[in-house]
């Protein structure tokens, strides 16, 4: 017979645990998200201080992981 | 008595074309790095690049030297990357997100891969960017410490006081790297090109740099 004590673990592991893992998860993207913003921002500092034909391909890289970021943040939203 | 034997006579080479060659021979390291343009903007020892400048670059200021470390110190982040592309294959082995749900095992998988594309772009960023120029007038080096971090230093050439470099240990035998330390009278009292390639003729562009800017002020010619 189950006491209440595993109920009550019973209850958080099968609902609020995966609730609150996606929670944890979506915050942590939306961090991730502000960071793929930063190596943008970097990116185009490192681009003024040594300008060279490797600017641009490094330019879309940034932006392709910012997108990326979004993408991963939207399916983090619907999948879990 | 007939001669046996009869050289053929040499013709003599004229005293400019001889003087020309003399000169061509007595190229001075820093003339040579001149001429020969690297047109690879990946590679770790560009010498005069063309389409390439910096932040602080004056406008008859030409870049003789352009150095990032040699492409033998990314070996270990790369093997690294390669570690955690391959890593999520080892889940069939060793199950240790089993206790998930499927939906959060796939989210876990896909930031992994979102972690290593970051990584592997981190690195290549701070490989390409950490650079130190050689100039005819300045020394420059350039450093990205963190994600908005950054630290210019620069020097005259006149300023340098004492060049020295270092090559120890197998690999950087083998590839031919090392580290060149420039002693200076500026602000930044030392100037540190980490493990750049050739560095015995980094140290000999300097020397000749130095000599070229002491001749520049006897003839006043400096800028």
């Amino acid at each position: 017979m189950k006491t209440p004590f595993d109920r009550f673990l019973e209850f958080f592991l099968t609902i609020q645990v995966w609730s609150l893992a996606k929670l944890l998860v979506v915050f942590g993207l939306l961090l991730y998200l502000g960071f793929a913003v930063v190596v943008i921002r970097q990116v185009s500092l490192m681009n003024q201080a040594l300008n060279g034909a490797f600017n641009l391909p490094v330019k879309v890289v940034a932006w392709v992981h910012f997108l990326l970021a979004i993408a991963v943040f939207l399916l983090a939203i619907f999948l879990l | 008595m007939p001669d046996i034997y009869v050289a053929p006579k040499r013709k003599k080479t004229p005293k400019k074309v001889r003087a020309a060659k003399k000169k061509v021979e007595k190229k001075t390291e820093a003339e040579k790095a001149r001429e020969v343009h690297t047109t690879n903007p990946l590679a770790s020892y560009i010498s005069s690049p063309k389409n390439l400048r910096f932040e602080t670059q004056e406008a008859k200021e030409k870049i003789i030297l352009l150095l990032r470390p040699h492409w033998v110190t990314n070996i270990p982040w790369i093997l690294l990357a390669t570690l955690m592309i391959f890593a999520p294959l080892f889940l069939r082995f060793f199950p240790i997100l089993a206790f998930l749900p499927l939906r959060f095992q796939v989210m876990a998988i896909i930031i992994w891969y979102l972690l290593t594309i970051a990584f592997v772009f981190e690195q290549f960023l701070t490989w390409i960017f950490n650079v130190n120029i050689i100039t005819d007038e300045r020394i420059i080096d350039i450093d990205f410490y963190s994600l908005l971090y950054k630290e210019v230093s620069d020097c005259k050439i006149d300023q340098i006081q004492d060049v020295t470099y270092k090559m120890g240990g197998v690999i950087r035998a083998i590839f031919n790297y090392g580290d060149v330390f420039i002693q200076t009278a500026a602000e930044e009292p030392q100037f540190e090109f980490l493990a750049v390639p050739k560095p015995d003729r980094i140290a000999a562009v300097l020397r000749d740099l130095i000599i070229e800017e002491e001749k520049e002020k006897i003839d006043g010619r400096v800028r």
